[in-house]
This record gives structure tokens, C-alpha cells and sequence, in this order.
């Protein structure tokens, strides 16, 4: 659906690339997470994609088409959801909703949509009067108002309490379920690993690892148990392989009264610091 | 024509939920009753203002209309304030169709508010045909006062302070009819002096083509000039 090959640009007023020789393909019904801090280039990529920035070089293919080729059309199949929150102030979450779905062919009953980001009460409300948090819920439902193929998420939980985050996750599930391709960036570890089928770790413009965040950890993780002994008798780390015939292990566990046993799994946030030698926060 | 009602019914609702552009709207009217019921009193006392009534409305009909220009610029600077340039950009719209709606609806209104001011405040009125041409330039003013706001101005505050300085200039033109010694010349690269001299021509009778052709082109060419720098500097960056 998405096909990025040795795609680099360059802002007009900047010295360095911004993006450097990106490759990747988002398949039809996927969910694909861009991870990496702020400047890293997820944003600049997703704008490329829907034609935002179009000096761009290498290739940049939505539904095979050359993203700079797209007319208009385009915004009909695709839906964007930005990193800030960004309405009509003095509008309410409906007359805002209304007012961007007139220009579509077909939309979604704007209420339903509301009622699934939890704002139909607030339909009525002006936007000025909603917090950060209900700003965005409002952002990510107008990206998906006219019922798009190909989803674009800019960091789609920032902001947001954990209870809306799981509602605005659910809805990202559900909308994969129907077939949607999403296209998400975040900085938000947990959110790619139970949202992604796959990631890529971006730094400065670079794709640094790309794969299923259960192939990322196989591959880059260590699995490991951390035993704590009773009465501050100790505390020590071990190899998950091959535990049961690791005799120092065996031979720490009997020393004294085990106190708390724990499986440690690496965590994206562990894989993105080890591949990438940068931290996400 | 679906897309275009959407525009401007969203327009009419943002106007009528603020004060400042709502009294922007009643400002063009108080204008023209001032003029109507004032300056005929006026004159009962001081009857050489008479010879000042064609000076009185170069003035009037540029202040009613380009505050329409002005009210389509504040439009857009809340637009740009609230981050909807991206948002709009992402419409299924074609490229610019946005920015020339914006254009033309304010310069639209203020081709309708000059036609009103000239035919109604019952001084200087050189006709129906001659108001109409005048109403083409003064209706021009808007989209070029839009545009100068919406380009340069960072915010509201800043807003107010380009349209004032616009405004100023706009009318610096009118000093070559009230002081003889100041050559004319140095008033030709601003387009409301043309309007000014298409006003005075109208009235006295002589031939309009060159003050309205010449005007025209002043006005299309800043326009053309001030849409590329608008694209480039707020709306596609």
C-alpha cells in the first residue's frame, strides 16, 4: 500500500538531511509504527507521504502512485491526524466534524464518531472550551470521519489520560480489523508493542531496525530472571536459557529463602536503546 | 458550489462568534450613515465643504470596503494562529481553491459595500455605470489588504498593526488632492491613488479608461505578487 525506497529530503533552511535514504513498505491492513525522539524524522516522512513536503528525493508510493503525482484524490483515501491539536475554536465538535466531512463524498454519522472517542456530550460544546486531551480525541476522530483506506497517526495517544489512550487504541484495532492501513508515529514504547505489526526505529533521519516488535526482541533482547533472596541476603540476574542446568542459579536459590522470582523480558524502550544508542524520552 | 456554502457558512458563524469582527462588519455602515446624515448638516454650516465632497468619498468608500479585507484577514490569521493551515491543505480540495474563496468573498463584500457607500451617502455620486467601475478597484483593496495582513502579520496583535499601516497608505494618496505642491508621482506605485484619480475623473467628467486600466493593473499585479509570497511564506510551508 505504502512503498518508501532511498527516500531523503532536506527543509529549505536547514544544513543538515532530514531524511536520509529511508526505505520501507507498509502492507494493505497493517498497522506500521515509526519510533524515535523528537526530530528523528517520523513526521517529516509522514508528510512527504501526503504531499505536505514535495521536494523530496528517491521514491515515495502510495497505492503505487508517486506520492508529488496525486492530485487532489488523494486526501479522499487517505485520513491525517496531526501531532497538535487543530480545529475551529469558536466552533463546536460537531459544526468542527460537519464542516470538514461536507467536503468528502461519504462520511461516518460525525455523532457515532464522536460517541466512539467519548465526546458525543460534548458534541455541542465550542472546541475553546475542551482540554489538550479532548482536542486530540477530536483530531483523531476527524481523521477517520470520511471512512479513509490508509490512516496517517501522529503520535495518536499524545496527551491523552490511559483511560482515553485505550479507547484510542481500541479504535486504531478496530479500524485495522476493517482493513485500514495505518501509518502511526510515536514515542510511546508500550503503544507500538501492543498496536504495531511491525516498527521502525528511526534516529536523525535514519532507519536503524525495522520488524515485528516480537522479532526486534528475539533478536536484539535478552530474556532474563531476576531472583531476590529474603532477609538482604542477595539479589542476582540470570540467563533465561538453558535455566535449569545453570548451576550458579541453582546454587543461589538454595543459598537462602527466595523472597520474589521474575521473568524479565527486554522491552522495545531496551531494543531501541541497544540498537540505536539513543533514548526515545 | 457544495464546497464553496461550506466555507461560507463556516465563515459567517466564526464572524458572528467574535466581537472584534462582528463590529468590523457594522463599522462600513456607521461609515455611510455618518456620511449620509452628518455632512449635510455640516454643510449648512460650512458650505465650501461642498467642493470636499468627491475627497469625502474617495475616503469613506476606501475605509467601508477594505474592512472587509480586513475581516478575511483576521479570519485567516486565526487559521494560521490555530494550526488549520495543515488541516485545510489535506482536504480533497484543489490547491490554492482555499486561499482564492478567502480572496474573493472579501473582495466580493467590498465590491458590494463601495457600490452601497457610493450609491447611498447621497454625495459625489457619479452614476450608476462610474460607481461600478469604482466598485472594481475598491473592491480589489480587500484582497491585497488579506493578503499583506495574512503574510506579514505572526498574530492578531501584529494583525491590527499591518492593517493600520496598509490603511494609512492606502489613503496617503489623498494628500496629492489636498496639498498642490506634492508632485503626483511619487503617489503612482500605490494602487488607491488610480482609485482616487478614477473617482475625481468620474466626477468631472473626464475619460476613466486610463486611471481604471492602469488601477486594475496596479491592484492585479501587488495581488498576484502578494499570493505568491503568501503561498510560500504561511500557507504551503
Amino acid at each position: 500500500m505504502i512503498s518508501v525506497q532511498n527516500l531523503s529530503y532536506k527543509y529549505p533552511s536547514a544544513d543538515i538531511q532530514a531524511l536520509s535514504t529511508v526505505d520501507f513498505n507498509i502492507e494493505r491492513g497493517e498497522i506500521f509504527g515509526f519510533l524515535g525522539p523528537n526530530g528523528s524524522g517520523k513526521t517529516t516522512t509522514q508528510k512527504v507521504l501526503f504531499k505536505l513536503l514535495t521536494g523530496y528525493d528517491g521514491q515515495a508510493q502510495i497505492d503505487g502512485v508517486e506520492a508529488r503525482d496525486w492530485d487532489e484524490s488523494l486526501y479522499q483515501r487517505i485520513g491525517v491526524s496531526f501531532e497538535l491539536p487543530n480545529h475551529y475554536l469558536k466552533l463546536t465538535a460537531l459544526e468542527n466534524l460537519n464542516f470538514f466531512g461536507a467536503f468528502y463524498p461519504r462520511q461516518l454519522d460525525p455523532l457515532e464518531v464522536l460517541e466512539m472517542v467519548d465526546l458525543k456530550e460534548d458534541a455541542n460544546r465550542r472546541v475553546a472550551d475542551f482540554s489538550k486531551g479532548m482536542k486530540m480525541r477530536l483530531n483523531f476522530a476527524r481523521s477517520f470521519l470520511h471512512d479513509p483506506e490508509v490512516l496517517f497517526l501522529d503520535e495518536p495517544t499524545s496527551g491523552l489520560d490511559p483511560v482515553n489512550a485505550k479507547t484510542v487504541k481500541n479504535i486504531i484495532l478496530e479500524l485495522k480489523s476493517r482493513g485500514k492501513t495505518i501509518f502511526l508515529t510515536t514515542h510511546q514504547m508500550y503503544d507500538a508493542d501492543e498496536l504495531c505489526d511491525r516498527v521502525a526505529f528511526i534516529v536523525e533521519g535514519h532507519i536503524k531496525a525495522c520488524d515485528a516488535p516480537k522479532n526486534l526482541k528475539l533478536k536484539y533482547g535478552k530474556s532474563s530472571v531476576e531472583v531476590q533472596l529474603a532477609h538482604g541476603s542477595g539479589k542476582s540476574v540470570f540467563d533465561i536459557q538453558d535455566l535449569g542446568n545453570n548451576v550458579e542459579f541453582l546454587a543461589f536459590i538454595k543459598s537462602a529463602e527466595v523472597e520474589t522470582i521474575h521473568s524479565k523480558e527486554a522491552s522495545l524502550d531496551d531494543i531501541f536503546l541497544s540498537v540505536t544508542g539513543k533514548s526515545l524520552v | 458550489m457544495r464546497k464553496l456554502a461550506t466555507f461560507s457558512l463556516q465563515d459567517v458563524r466564526q464572524i458572528a462568534r467574535d466581537k472584534t469582527l462582528k463590529f468590523y462588519v457594522v463599522v462600513p455602515f456607521l461609515l455611510v450613515a455618518l456620511v449620509r446624515y452628518l455632512i449635510p448638516y455640516l454643510t449648512e454650516i460650512y458650505p465650501q465643504l461642498i467642493s470636499s465632497y468627491p475627497m469625502i468619498m474617495m475616503f469613506t468608500a476606501i475605509q467601508a470596503s477594505i474592512m472587509f479585507g480586513f475581516i478575511t484577514s483576521f479570519l485567516l490569521l486565526d487559521e494560521k494562529d490555530e494550526g488549520l493551515l495543515p488541516i485545510l491543505r489535506v482536504l480533497p480540495i484543489t490547491s490554492g481553491y482555499f486561499i482564492i474563496y478567502r480572496l474573493l468573498l472579501g473582495g466580493l463584500a467590498s465590491f458590494t459595500m463601495a457600490l452601497i457607500t457610493i450609491h447611498t451617502s447621497g454625495i459625489a455620486y457619479p452614476g450608476f455605470y462610474k460607481s461600478v467601475l469604482l466598485s472594481i478597484q475598491y473592491g480589489l483593496a480587500a484582497p491585497l489588504i488579506t493578503l499583506v495582513v495574512a503574510t506579514f502579520a505572526k498574530n492578531k496583535v501584529e494583525g491590527m498593526a499591518c492593517f493600520k499601516g496598509v490603511d494609512l497608505l492606502f489613503i496617503l494618496p489623498l494628500l496629492s488632492f489636498l496639498i498642490a505642491s506634492i508632485p503626483k508621482q511619487v503617489f503612482l506605485p500605490l494602487p488607491t491613488y488610480w482609485t482616487f484619480r478614477l473617482y475625481e475623473a468620474s466626477i468631472i467628467g473626464e475619460a476613466l479608461g486610463l486611471y481604471f486600466w492602469i488601477g486594475t493593473l496596479v491592484y492585479l499585479v501587488l495581488i498576484t505578487f502578494l499570493f505568491g509570497q503568501f503561498r510560500k511564506r504561511v500557507f504551503d510551508r
